[in-house]
C-alpha cells in the first residue's frame, strides 16, 4: 500500500511535469509489471507505449553513408532521349519487306519481262517490214536517179 | 574522418532521429526521407562534426528543422501529409504485444496533440532526454518545456480515462 501511495504521489508530480528522469523510470518500471491496481490501469498503456516506441528502429534502407551510392546519373536523361528518338524512328520507318511481298514482286517482274519480250518480238516483226521498206527505198532511188 | 569513425558517431542515435522525424511527419515514408536527408548532410559536413560538443543534439535539431521545413512546404502546397500508415502500424503493434489495443490508442492520442507538445512528449517520455538537452534540441526555454510537457501528459491522461471508462460503461 505504501508503494501505491508513493506511486500516486509520483503520478501527480509526473502530470505536473516535475518528475526527474529517475522518478519517471520508477513509474515506468512500476507500470510495466502485470498487477497494477484497477484504478491505475489506464496509465499502463501509456507507459507501455513509451517503452515500445523506444524500440522502434529506423528502416534498414536508410543509408548512413551514401557516398558509394551517389554515382552520377546526369547522363540518364540524355540516354533516355536517344532511346526515345530511336523508338520513334523505328515506329515511323517502314518495316522490312515480308516474304509474300517479295514473291509478289518477283511475279510482277516476270510478268513484265514477258510483256516486254512480247513487245520486242513484235517490234522485230516491224523490223522486217522496215527492211522491206528499205528495199523499196533503194529501188525507188534507182528509178529516180535515172 | 573516414567512414568507420562517422558510423561510430552516427549509428547510436540513428533510430532516435527517425523516431523524432516520424513524430513530426507521422508518415513513415516521409520520416525515412527526412532522416536520410539529415544523415547525408551530416556525412557531407563530417569534417565539422567533431567541432560540436553534442553531435546527437545537433543532429536532432537538424531533424527538427528539416521536418518543420517539410511541413511548411506541404502547407504552402495545400497538401496534408496523409496518415496512410496508421492501420499498418496498429496491426504491427498488436501483433507484437498482443496485450490490447489501448497501446495503439496512446499513439493516436499523442499524434493528435499539438506539434510542440507531441515532440516534447517524444523527447522526454520516449527518448528520456533531460530538460537541458530538450531545450538545446528545440531551442526553447526549459520552463516552456515543463509547461508543454505537463499539458501534453494531462491531455493524454484525460483522453485515456475517457476511453477507459467508455470501454467499461
Amino acid at each position: 500500500m505504501a508503494l501505491n501511495n508513493n506511486i500516486e504521489a509520483l503520478l501527480d508530480k509526473y502530470f505536473e511535469g516535475e518528475t526527474s528522469l529517475q522518478e519517471e523510470n520508477v513509474l515506468k518500471e512500476y507500470f510495466t509489471q502485470t498487477d497494477v491496481p484497477q484504478h491505475l490501469e489506464q496509465y499502463q498503456a501509456m507507459f507501455a507505449y513509451f517503452a515500445q516506441n523506444k524500440k522502434e528502429k529506423a528502416p534498414q534502407n536508410i543509408q548512413v553513408k551514401p557516398s558509394k551510392k551517389s554515382w552520377n546519373i546526369s547522363w540518364l536523361p540524355k540516354v533516355a532521349v536517344v532511346l526515345l528518338l530511336l523508338a520513334i524512328g523505328y515506329a515511323i520507318y517502314p518495316k522490312g519487306i515480308s516474304k509474300a511481298e517479295k514473291k509478289e514482286a518477283q511475279i510482277a517482274f516476270l510478268e513484265t519481262q514477258k510483256a516486254l519480250k512480247l513487245i520486242s518480238q513484235n517490234l522485230n516483226k516491224g523490223n522486217v517490214a522496215v527492211a522491206y521498206l528499205d528495199e523499196f527505198e533503194i529501188s525507188k532511188k534507182k528509178i529516180f536517179k535515172k | 574522418m573516414n567512414e568507420e569513425e562517422f558510423l561510430k558517431i552516427v549509428l547510436p542515435f540513428k533510430d532516435k532521429l527517425f523516431r523524432l522525424a516520424k513524430r513530426y511527419l507521422i508518415s513513415h515514408d516521409a520520416a525515412q526521407d527526412a532522416t536520410q536527408d539529415v544523415l547525408l548532410k551530416l556525412w557531407l559536413n563530417r569534417s565539422k562534426i567533431t567541432m560540436y560538443k553534442n553531435v546527437e543534439a545537433f543532429a536532432m535539431t537538424m531533424v527538427k528543422n528539416k521536418c518543420l521545413d517539410e511541413l511548411k512546404l506541404k502547407n504552402a502546397q495545400n497538401l496534408k501529409i496523409v496518415h496512410s500508415n496508421y492501420k499498418d502500424e496498429n496491426s504491427n503493434l498488436s501483433k507484437e504485444t498482443e496485450t490490447n489495443d489501448s497501446i495503439s490508442i496512446v499513439e493516436k492520442l499523442i499524434n493528435e496533440l499539438p506539434e510542440k507538445q507531441r515532440i516534447i512528449i517524444q523527447l522526454r517520455d520516449v527518448e528520456q532526454y533531460t530538460f537541458e538537452e530538450i531545450g538545446k534540441i528545440l531551442e526553447i526555454k526549459q520552463t516552456a518545456i515543463r509547461v508543454s510537457l505537463s499539458r501534453a501528459r494531462k491531455t493524454i491522461r484525460q483522453k485515456l480515462i475517457k476511453y477507459h471508462n467508455y470501454g467499461i460503461k
